[in-house]
């Protein structure tokens, strides 16, 4: 309940949190464990409201477009925003640029994988396969986070792929995976986690620089980043510059982590995002909340909001130099 | 393999059953009554608001709880798709199309006990259907793809020309209408934004509960203030009405071959991950009008039009935990609800789940057949108060209804635009009446559009990339001359029937 020392000093009892995707998924169970710890903390009730749409933007826009007096937060899936930035989609709000970043809660990690069942069970074995034919990748859309991703890493291994459109989302991207229609997927780890220790799914490659974790399913997995990384060693191979493939690929290591951010509007009052942030980062570092979401198996890489912000405004401008790769594959899916 | 599914059954039964355990698939059916009740809330929206309330409750009562919540919801949106034409939910919206005709004709009693029992036993075969398929679940979901789900899709298309009533031209009409309308919104393949006008409301495409409240419940209430009908049932009193319980329980029995076609059409449907009990519903539907001997009096309360939708709608709640417990796929939105809540315990659907948790999952699924049975019950012993709304004189009840299926409009995901959408296709619906352009093929089109168009993408591209061969999927195969037998029966009807007059009228001049 309100206390003098909360940052909406009692003029709001009640803050809108904004999710953009439907109640139940990944997104919405962050918000749901956050909500207790935050909600004592700055004094006011939390009202989660799901708004799922557009990949997120619909939320984001709303947010974006909200009075930027902490009546309303809500909680960004930065790697989609600027997918759909990346993508041409010129409705969607700059996650670098039109909101105040108050925290990151998780970075996000991919994997490629294929079925367990499938004759690919290496990238050797896929780099020698693309050799003969095309590798089809299972994707949802052409302006998601895993088509950007799969479009700019394919590219860094010199992998000719076809990409396999139209999922509605990465469970049903992940069930043609399974049943052979697609080579290949990419997903978060974290969300693929179950159907990879059910042994339904096999990880091949790890978008990141160091082990995601000190999981047994990835024991065998590349690593794409790093001056031993995947990237770089194809570069060599292909008689491409290996330091800057380096670079890319550690491009897209940040990119998908810019992660889960918690946002408010833009060109909030200095004192009350930061006020708002310190609470956020409080909660966030609570044992209990801690916790609680290992509990359910959520992991965390917190942030403050200066360090996300620095991060994603980084990473935009950095991806900019793949828009012309990701505009030709996108125009080969329209087709 | 079977010993331990038993054991597992009988451990989750026990537990079901025990007290206190028993208070929480009560409540949770009460509670999802009535959300279900009221046009635009559902047992979607209640599940939502539950996911917060339960955080910290144990992984038991809430297997005890959402299990009733996804039973719970759906009978009692047939009641008022039944009494006021208001589809409480969206699957119901089939049932408004020979339900609200009885509730018309002063048979609403025989209408809510068909619904009951239709629906109890409905349900029944899609739990049976889920046990059943415990062992082999997993196989079974794998083995339908995008060819499957596309021939679906245009197996359920084809069903359209059965359902047209009158002009055929008007009715294929409406049906693009409604295909039209399922393309606005993003590209499910490109993430194209297209017929949006640069509208954002319109980006995620219109959704589909608004434009139901719309062309059902609004159009209806325009009709019924237009004409001036006096009552719904056109009676003044209750002694009246010439419905009964037990002839609309009776009908199930006297249907049955109608009633397991159905029930199979909602359990398979139902395994589909995001298809939902609406294209069950009304494929159902169409499959009861297609297969009829006689089918003139669909469409003005025949009791067949009925059975058919709501068996199938209650046959896919147990069939939608097929793809959600096998690998977290949700086979409706209540489901994707239902694992939200799983996930914020810690429980993880798949193997794991299935394997070292089974007497849990059983917990859910005897909560869900025995919440399904109590909306039958309540539903029935209710009845005699339900059906006194339909004498009602409809001066008094009109701005009630049209009040709540605008409320049900904005509650649905609380945008004024939905008011909006349910207002326009309220005038439409009223004018699609008037003017005898059949609705259902609309509808239909409406909610298969969507399933039709990415699975058609896929499917091309699968082909194109030597992916599949069609021939040795013996389920598309099964599908492809399903759809054939569709297409071609009312033409071998039509055959028939000319020559059964013919003979008659040979017969006659002899």
């Amino acid at each position: 309940m309100a206390s003098s020392s909360s940052c909406l000093q009692g003029r709001i009892r009640r803050v809108q949190w904004l999710v953009p995707f439907p109640p139940g998924g990944a997104v919405d169970i962050y918000s749901r464990l956050l909500e207790p710890y935050f909600s004592e903390r700055i004094g006011a009730d939390i009202v989660v409201e799901n708004m799922p749409g557009a990949g997120g933007s619909i939320a984001a826009t709303k947010l974006r477009d909200s009075a930027p007096d902490g009546s309303t937060l809500g909680i960004l899936n930065a790697p989609g925003l600027m997918a759909a930035a990346l993508t041409g989609e010129t409705n969607t709000p700059n996650s670098a640029t039109d909101f105040t970043i108050l925290g990151r809660i998780v970075q996000q990690q991919l994997v490629w994988v294929t079925a367990s069942n499938s004759p690919l069970r290496t990238m050797d074995d896929v780099l020698s396969e693309a050799k003969k034919r095309s590798i089809v990748f299972a994707v949802s859309d052409a302006g998601s986070t895993n088509f950007v991703n799969t479009v700019i890493v394919s590219q860094l291994l010199g992998l000719d792929i076809k990409c396999l459109a139209g999922f509605l989302g990465s469970r049903e991207t992940s069930m043609a995976v399974m049943r052979g229609e697609a080579d290949l997927g990419s997903f978060t780890f974290e969300s693929a986690l179950d159907r990879i220790e059910s042994q339904d799914l096999r990880v091949l490659l790890q978008v990141t620089e160091k082990r995601i974790a000190a999981h047994p399913s990835l024991d065998n997995a590349a690593l794409l980043g790093g001056d031993k990384g995947l990237a770089a060693q194809r570069a060599n191979e292909l008689g491409r510059d290996a330091r800057q493939a380096q670079a890319d690929a550690l491009t897209m290591v940040r990119f998908n982590a810019a992660g889960l951010l918690i946002a408010a509007p833009p060109k909030m009052n200095e004192e009350l995002s930061r006020c708002l942030d310190e609470k956020l980062h409080e909660s966030l570092t609570d044992p209990a909340f801690q916790a609680a979401a290992a509990k359910v198996n959520r992991s965390l890489d917190i942030a403050r909001g200066a360090e996300a912000q620095a991060g994603i405004q980084g990473v935009a401008a950095e991806m900019e130099k793949f828009i012309p790769m990701i505009r030709e594959a996108i125009n080969k899916i329209r087709k | 393999m079977v010993e331990p599914i038993l054991q597992a059954a009988w451990d989750g039964l026990r537990l079901v059953f025990s007290f206190p355990n028993i208070l929480y698939p009560i409540i949770g059916t009460l509670l999802a009554m009535v959300f279900a009740f009221i046009p635009g809330l559902s047992g979607f929206t209640l599940m939502a608001l539950a996911i917060s309330f339960t955080l910290h409750w144990e992984p038991l009562p809430i297997m005890l709880l959402f299990g009733a919540f996804v039973g719970g919801a759906t009978f009692m949106g047939s009641i008022t798709a039944i009494l006021f034409n208001i589809p409480g939910t969206t699957p119901s919206a089939a049932t408004t199309l020979d339900g609200y005709p009885l509730a018309q004709q002063g048979e609403a009693k025989t209408a809510i006990g068909c619904s009951a029992m239709s629906s109890a036993l409905g349900s029944s075969f899609g739990v049976l259907v889920l046990i059943l398929l415990i062992p082999v679940m997993r196989q079974a979901i794998l083995s339908f793809g995008s060819p499957e789900f596309l021939m679906l899709s245009i197996w359920g298309l084809a069903t359209i020309a059965a359902v047209i009533r009158g002009s055929l031209i008007k009715g294929l009409a409406a049906a693009g209408l409604g295909f039209l309308l399922s393309f606005v919104g993003f590209d499910p393949r490109t993430a194209e934004v297209r017929y949006t006008f640069g509208n954002d409301f319109l980006r995620e495409g219109i959704s589909v509960v608004p434009i139901l409240l719309g062309v059902f419940a609004i159009a209806e209430m325009i009709t019924l203030s237009v004409t001036g009908t006096r009552t719904i049932s056109g009676s003044a009193k209750v002694e009246q009405l010439t419905g009964s319980l037990w002839r609309g329980v009776q009908a199930v029995f006297s249907n049955f071959g109608l009633f397991i076609r159905s029930s199979i059409i909602g359990t398979v449907i139902g395994m589909i991950p995001a298809v939902g009990g609406t294209v069950a519903s009304f494929v159902a539907y169409g499959q009861a009008v297609q297969t009829a001997k006689n089918r003139d009096k669909f469409g003005r309360g025949d009791i067949r039009g009925v059975i058919a939708p709501e068996a199938a709608h209650d046959a896919k709640d147990g069939a939608s935990l097929v793809p959600t417990l096998a690998f977290g796929i949700p086979g409706s939105e209540g489901t994707a609800l239902l694992l939200g809540a799983l996930s914020l315990h810690g429980l993880v659907p798949g193997k794991e789940l299935m394997n070292n948790q089974l007497s849990l999952v059983f917990v859910l699924i005897w909560s869900l057949f025995l919440s399904n049975w109590l909306t039958s019950i309540i539903g029935v012993a209710l009845v005699n108060q339900l059906t006194r709304l339909t004498v009602v004189r409809t001066q008094l009840l009109t701005p009630i209804i049209f009040a709540l299926a605008v409320l049900g409009a904005y509650a649905y995901k609380g945008r004024i635009e939905d008011v909006a959408v349910a207002a326009l296709f309220g005038l439409i619906g009223y004018f699609m009446k008037k003017f005898d352009w059949s609705r259902v093929p609309f509808v239909m089109a409406l909610v298969l559009g969507p399933l039709f168009e990415s699975n058609l993408h896929i499917t091309r591209n699968l082909h194109q990339l030597g992916r599949i061969n069609f021939w040795t999927r013996p389920l598309t195969v099964a599908l492809m001359i399903l759809t054939a037998v569709t297409l071609l029966l009312p033409y071998v009807q039509g055959i028939r029937e000319k020559r059964r007059q013919r003979q008659a009228s040979e017969e006659d001049s002899s």
